[in-house]
């Protein structure tokens, strides 16, 4: 997970193609463009690293890009993401309400060389949970973050829903409770422990209290930490609307606590201060009854999203054995579940 | 001698993948053959703990379906629980944490919720013969 890519750089994204699209921010050409690799991503997405090199300074910059005519998931898949466009018109929206979040430089439309995408800042921390979680120098930040998730989710829930970009879906509970079970129906209906988890979601539904934008895939893993915690929220390319309390119950999936099961929030803190750093800014918070039904959906969304990858290996859409072997992890979604469902 | 046999074959290989191929490779390269051999992992432990959840399932089906089940009884439970025709009673709770506890077995030890699951059900753990690994 986060590996570099060794060489192969894409025909398109070269110096020359990224100074061309940054010449307003100060480009002059293929040489002010240095240090460009690719990190690994998925396989309809690109995010490439580099530096830009303007007036005596390097600027550690990122740019994500969807290469045209790459398959896109359809929208009711659970790895349909926003167009790129939509996720960085996102990121001014979520800094406006002080979540720190990379700071986007230029927006690459469809009609752009190296669109649809954008360039941000490259933020510097660490992302991967298993350092996170582990190493000495973050001990001190594993204290704080839980508070500090509380927190930023309670600003990004913050957003106005007008000002959002049209291509954020908008669902109520009922029909992405009707499309969990179409996409049960649709692989065969396999699993009698994500039927059943899925008659409680139905039996079990809260009222929703509110609906706002949520970060939809707010968990360890896409977090960039230091030393003293949260430095800046990634990955905002499942955001929604829904009921605020499903991004806290999401960061509290086990899936996501990445063997610290011991640890309720991303492996590395405590609900009450999850809880706590969100009442502290939203003048409230979901009660636990609601933060584990929002688990359960959670759990049950990542049985569905290991189906779903193993559906694409089986239509040859994507061959790769990541896609293949991840089929194996479903059993993980039901242990959760039936773990869940007892409580 | 007799000829090697499937769960010898897979342990050379993954021997092979971890000791002699991993040390020369990095980055992504090195990331996707620790999946390979992991997935000939899970085919060894599968070869040997298919036959305990097939029997299970179809215990399950005779049990719960009487005479409707048919070749995939799993399945059917799973549809007679989404028509609500079946109720998942304590028993059927049971059936399902072994069979799930079974699974994991094969597919990841080492999961936590595994370790939880044998910690929460330990009767079904052990009539399974599972048990969860420290995690890595």
């Amino acid at each position: 997970m986060n590996s570099e890519t060794e060489g192969g750089v894409d025909a398109t994204v070269s110096a020359a193609t990224l100074a061309a699209a940054l010449s307003g921010e100060g480009a002059r050409g293929p040489d002010s463009i240095t240090g460009l690799r690719r990190l690994s991503g998925g396989a309809n997405m690109e995010t490439w690293a580099f530096n830009l090199e303007h007036a005596g300074a390097s600027k550690p910059l990122i740019l994500r890009r969807s290469p045209l005519g790459s398959a896109v998931a359809a929208a009711d898949s659970p790895l349909s993401q926003l167009p790129l466009t939509a996720e960085a018109a996102l990121l001014p929206l979520a800094a406006a309400q002080g979540v720190s979040v990379p700071s986007v430089l230029r927006v690459l439309g469809l009609d752009d060389p190296l669109g649809p995408g954008y360039v941000m800042s490259h933020e510097r921390g660490e992302a991967l949970p298993g350092r996170i979680l582990a190493d000495d120098r973050y001990s001190i930040a594993r204290e704080q973050l839980a508070r500090q998730c509380g927190a930023t989710l309670a600003r990004i829930h913050q957003v106005r829903p007008a000002l959002l970009p049209p291509e954020v879906p908008n669902q109520t509970l009922q029909e992405r409770l009707a499309l969990q079970q179409s996409l049960l129906d649709r692989y065969g209906n396999s699993s009698p422990v994500h039927q059943l988890a899925l008659n409680w979601l139905t039996a079990n539904a809260p009222e929703p209290t509110q609906h706002c934008l949520l970060h939809g895939d707010f968990r360890n893993g896409n977090l960039l930490v230091d030393e003293q915690g949260l430095v800046a929220v990634l990955d905002w390319e499942l955001a929604h609307c829904g009921d605020p309390a499903e991004d806290l119950g999401y960061l509290c999936g086990n899936v996501w606590r990445f063997g610290r099961a011991d640890k309720p929030v991303g492996g590395f803190g405590e609900y009450e201060d999850l809880l706590a750093g969100y009442e502290a800014v939203a003048g409230w918070a979901p009660d636990m009854a609601t933060l584990r039904y929002w688990e359960v959906f959670c759990a049950l969304g990542w049985g569905l999203v290991c189906l779903t990858m193993i559906d694409l290996y089986r239509s040859g859409a994507d061959s790769s054995l990541e896609r293949a072997a991840v089929g194996r992890r479903v059993s993980e979604s039901e242990m959760d579940l039936l773990l869940l469902l007892e409580e | 001698m007799s000829q090697t046999d499937p769960i010898e074959l897979l342990a050379a290989v993954q021997a092979f993948l971890r000791e002699q191929v991993l040390p020369q490779l990095e980055g992504f390269d090195a990331y996707t053959t620790r999946v390979a051999a992991n997935s000939l992992a899970i085919v060894s432990r599968e070869l040997r703990g298919r036959d305990a959840i097939t029997a299970l399932d179809a215990a399950a089906g005779t049990r719960w379906l009487a005479g409707s089940a048919g070749d995939n009884p799993a399945r059917d439970i799973s549809l007679a629980l989404r028509a609500r025709s079946l109720e998942p009673d304590a028993e059927l709770q049971d059936y399902l944490r072994e069979r799930t506890l079974r699974q994991m077995a094969i597919d990841n030890p080492r999961y936590s919720g595994f370790r939880l699951g044998c910690e929460r059900w330990p009767a079904l753990a052990a009539a399974a013969g599972v048990a969860g690994e420290e995690p890595r």
